[in-house]
């Protein structure tokens, strides 16, 4: 009996240890404590040479831990890049750049200014205020040289049109290069056309013969190989409809049999106004029939160094009329998506 | 249409329980009744000309319980409810429920089993319908509305919780020398949610425990429960569940004129919803053990409990609350000439049906500070550790009952910060029967006499936002006089008032603390009540009371108000 219950105390004192948490939900310093901007933002590497693989930080320190949010603009650009976090601190570890952008177009090599502001709740009297996207410190940068991304580049359309892709345009529609306001460098491919008897209204081919391979030179392995692209659907736009297939060739005979090998397709609809990044992950394209979901034709793997050709479509409900969408800087990547 | 048929059918019910009588109580009927008649007045602002400040109004009850045995191993009852509120004319405020249905029996004499609706509980940590805060002594002047409540949401006096589903039961014995007497088994299942076919899942709670007697002196028990969705009842691809086990033990001994008691649990839980990427998978873990010594020779208990529930212990079906978290009750629920909202309080609590939980809630749901912060989900409130101590005596010739409790508890982890809080509770209880004290009374009187006090602090040295004060004081007087044979004057006060402040836990869907809102209250309230209940039998009496209640919380922007009631009750079993 005696045993039975010095074990059972013992067991209960023993087991009641602490736990590792100290605690739990939000400071309340963080809550309720006064702000005060403790050391100005600050920048690491103010003329910042990116193209050869550097990058630079801000700091700064707060009283307590706040919402921030970096911005930097570049001036000639009007690029920008937001960084933003909760923290009591900006350091190397959460305000770093690498030349990236989060509003296109890409930065050029240009002048950039930085602006802090910080989003927080403090005590005033009786009341909890709530001050939001207050700028409290600023500083500036030079962008040296801009950021170099790794990867195939199928096309920035810098240097025109390429003579070794194919195309086939409605009749009247307008497909071409237009340099201004591109995203990246100076020129983007513009799409737009109107076409009332179908539904395509133009596409373009990429061989990867125009690289030349039978085959694009990419990852055999799907899961490490991104398709990336910079669209724009002008404003208004609604009835867009673009289809970028990817034809393989599975036997590697160095042509594409439609009944024996895979398709695979990225159909894009309903895109937001504006530039913006799509990336999929090649293993993540679904094949599909008359626009559904179906079975591969081939061997059903999605086989990423055996692409044997790239198609894009641009396609519209003949009934719904003009349609307008504009590409730039098409690239596969490895490893991750395009961070541009 | 409908009304013919009930009609019909409780015709058919009462000519076959006059058929019963001659069958050996194959048949026969049961059930309970009662009247309730207020006359609400409610007082605020003087110039307060837009809410009628008077409210009439009432029902009578009938609930009529159809009893079958059909063999001598199956009991089945059927509950019909008939309720008329007052006003309804000719039939028109009439509505007509089932209230009840179930079957139980037994199976080859060793297997019992319940089905349809069921009480049901397991252990504080497991499955456990804690009481509300306010219910535990209770005067006797106001325990006829919280008797009421409690019939209408099917709290049993033992903390069950009412569901449906089934449940079973069974033991099997061993012979003596083997060291073990008995392997009890209490297993069931219930349905918590039905699917809708759309977007919510059927949702299920289910468990039991397997108890090992080794003899009088120990018994150790094993508990699982767990509550969760069932895939592909419905479109949802989410599945909640809660898993919670725990073991139990129990070491009885008797030392001279002493009885020692060991009791105690201790378990894990883990709490998350599969499928969906942002719920965390909640585990923690609790230890509880409770020292009990009774002193026979002067009747007198005393036990010590420690506890440590960890702050992500989650067990939902111990943890939900009776009273949900609202900000408006039924009954007057706007006020003066701006139209505000009123604001609850204990007297709401005492009426109002709707805002309390018939169903076990997944998420630690919200609480009301100022009415208990020391332990808002009974003994198994997450982040809680330290010391409960009991003190009571019952005197032997019935003349008084006295218990005093207080409780030592702490955060586990800070909410904030890193200090933690500290909960100190009081309770100080009395029953007094003085017609046992001396002969010169010869008429039954009894007193009650309750004293509580929940206080919480934290103190913070660098950042005074931090320290919390919240102190909460109850103090109630009731006495029952017996005037003749079943006639009985009552009357009872009671003053409660809670000042101070704290920060209080907001959580998201997940349980996971997202902020902590400022809270401050200067709260006073006050009942008094006075009846008269004349008792026709144990089951059966009539009531006519009358109460003031007054309001007042200087922090919150409502004026004061009071209520005045005059109510008539007339309640019965048979």
């Amino acid at each position: 009996m005696k045993h039975i219950l010095s074990t059972l105390l013992l067991a209960t004192v023993l087991l009641s240890c602490e736990r590792d948490t100290i605690t739990e939900g939000p400071s309340l310093f963080d809550l309720y404590g006064s702000f005060e901007l403790v050391t100005k933002l600050d920048v690491s590497n103010r003329n910042v040479d990116f193209a050869e693989g550097e990058t630079t930080f801000f700091t700064a320190e707060f009283s307590k831990s706040v919402d921030w949010e970096l911005t930097i603009s570049g001036n000639t650009s009007g690029a920008q890049k937001v960084i933003s976090g909760t923290s009591i601190e900006l350091n190397n570890q959460n305000a770093v750049w690498d030349g990236s952008t989060t509003v296109f177009p890409f930065f050029k090599e240009e002048y950039c200014t930085v602006d802090l502001t910080v989003t927080y709740s403090t005590e005033s009297g009786d009341s909890i205020l709530s001050i939001v996207d207050s700028l409290v410190s600023f500083d500036n940068l030079t962008v040296a040289s801009i950021k170099s991304n790794e990867g195939l580049l199928l096309s920035d359309f810098e240097d025109g049109w390429n003579p070794d892709w194919d195309n086939f345009y409605q009749a009247g529609v307008n497909f071409n290069i237009i340099s201004n306001n591109a995203p990246q460098g100076n020129s983007f491919f513009n799409m737009a056309g109107t076409c009332s008897w179908d539904w395509l209204i133009g596409m373009i081919i990429i061989p990867a013969e125009a690289y030349g391979s039978p085959t694009f030179e990419l990852n055999e392995n799907p899961d490490k190989v991104y398709f990336n692209v910079l669209l724009n659907v002008p404003y208004g736009i609604t009835n867009e409809l673009l289809l970028i297939r990817f034809f393989e060739d599975d036997n590697n005979d160095g042509v594409f049999s439609d009944a024996t090998e895979d398709t695979y397709s990225l159909e894009l609809r309903d895109l937001e106004y504006g530039w913006q990044k799509v990336s999929i992950k090649y293993s993540d394209l679904p094949c599909l029939v008359n626009g559904s979901p179906g079975e591969a034709n081939g061997n059903g793997i999605h086989n990423s160094d055996l692409i044997n050709f790239i198609d894009v479509l641009l396609l519209a409900d003949p009934s719904t009329g003009f349609s307008h969408v504009q590409m730039d800087y098409m690239i596969f990547t490895e490893d991750q998506p395009l961070n541009p | 249409m409908a009304k013919n048929i009930v009609l019909t059918a409780l015709l058919l019910l009462f000519s076959a329980s006059a058929f019963s009588q001659e069958n050996q109580k194959k048949f026969w009927l049961s059930g309970a009744a009662r009247s309730m008649f207020y006359l609400d007045e409610l007082s605020n602002e003087p110039d307060d000309s837009l809410t009628a400040p008077k409210s009439e109004y009432g029902h009578t009850v009938v609930d009529l319980s159809a009893n079958i045995r059909p063999n001598k191993h199956t009991f089945i009852r059927a509950t019909l409810r008939v309720r008329n509120e007052y006003g309804g004319f000719w039939g028109g405020g009439i509505t007509f429920d089932m209230r009840e249905l179930y079957l139980k029996g037994l199976i080859a004499n060793s297997v019992r089993y319940q089905m349809g609706d069921i009480q049901y509980k397991l252990t504080p940590f497991t499955f456990y319908n804690n009481s509300e805060e306010m219910y535990e002594n209770t005067l006797d002047i106001f325990k006829l509305y919280s008797d009421v409540l409690h019939y209408e949401l099917f709290y049993a006096n033992n903390n069950t919780w009412r569901q449906q589903g089934a449940a079973t039961d069974f033991a099997l014995s061993f012979k003596e020398g083997t060291g073990i007497e008995e392997l009890q088994f209490n297993l069931f299942s219930s349905r918590l949610n039905p699917s809708d076919f759309g977007n919510s899942s059927d949702r299920v709670f289910f468990g039991g425990n397997v108890t090992l007697v080794q003899s009088e002196l120990f018994s150790a028990g094993f508990n699982y429960v767990n509550l969760t969705d069932i895939l592909g009842t419905s479109n949802n691809s989410t599945k909640y569940k809660n898993p919670v086990m725990t073991g139990s033990y129990k070491v009885s001994k008797e030392l001279d004129d002493f009885k020692l008691q060991l009791t105690g649990e201790s378990g894990v839980s883990e709490c998350t919803t599969e499928n969906d990427e942002y719920a965390p998978l909640t585990a923690d873990f609790f230890h509880y053990a409770k020292f009990k010594a009774d002193y026979e020779p002067l009747n007198l208990s005393f036990s010590i409990d420690y506890r440590n529930v960890g702050p992500d212990y989650r067990s939902v079906a111990a943890q939900t609350r009776r009273l949900k978290y609202t900000t408006q009750s039924y009954m007057y629920t706007r006020y003066t000439n701006d139209q505000i909202v009123r604001p609850i309080g204990i007297w709401d609590f005492y009426n109002d049906a709707s805002m309390y939980n018939t169903q076990i809630q997944t998420g630690l749901q919200d609480y009301y500070p100022q009415y208990n912060n020391v332990d808002p989900y009974g003994l198994a409130t997450p982040n809680r550790k330290g010391f409960d101590f009991s003190l009571s005596r019952i005197d032997d010739e019935d003349r008084y009952q006295v218990t005093l409790d207080y409780g030592m508890l702490s955060d586990i982890v800070g909410q904030g910060v890193e200090e933690l809080r500290k909960y100190n509770s009081l309770s100080a209880q009395m029953e007094l029967n003085l017609h046992n004290f001396t002969k010169a009374f010869d008429r039954e009187v009894h007193v009650q006499l309750g004293y509580i006090q929940n206080h919480t602090t934290r103190t913070s040295e660098d950042f005074d936002k931090g320290e919390v004060d919240l102190k909460s004081q109850r103090l109630n007087a009731g006495i029952t006089l017996q005037l003749t044979g079943d006639l009985d004057l009552l009357a009872g006060y009671e003053n409660y008032s809670t000042v101070g402040s704290d920060h209080i836990p907001e959580r998201n869907e997940y349980d996971e603390v997202i902020d902590l809102n400022h809270y401050e209250v200067d709260l006073k309230e006050q009942i008094l009540g006075l009846g008269l209940r004349y008792e026709f039998d144990d089951k059966n009496d009539l009531q006519i009371l009358w109460q003031k209640y007054s309001w007042s919380n200087t922090v919150l922007q409502a004026p004061d108000y009071d209520f005045n009631r005059v109510a008539i009750a007339y309640k019965m079993k048979f």
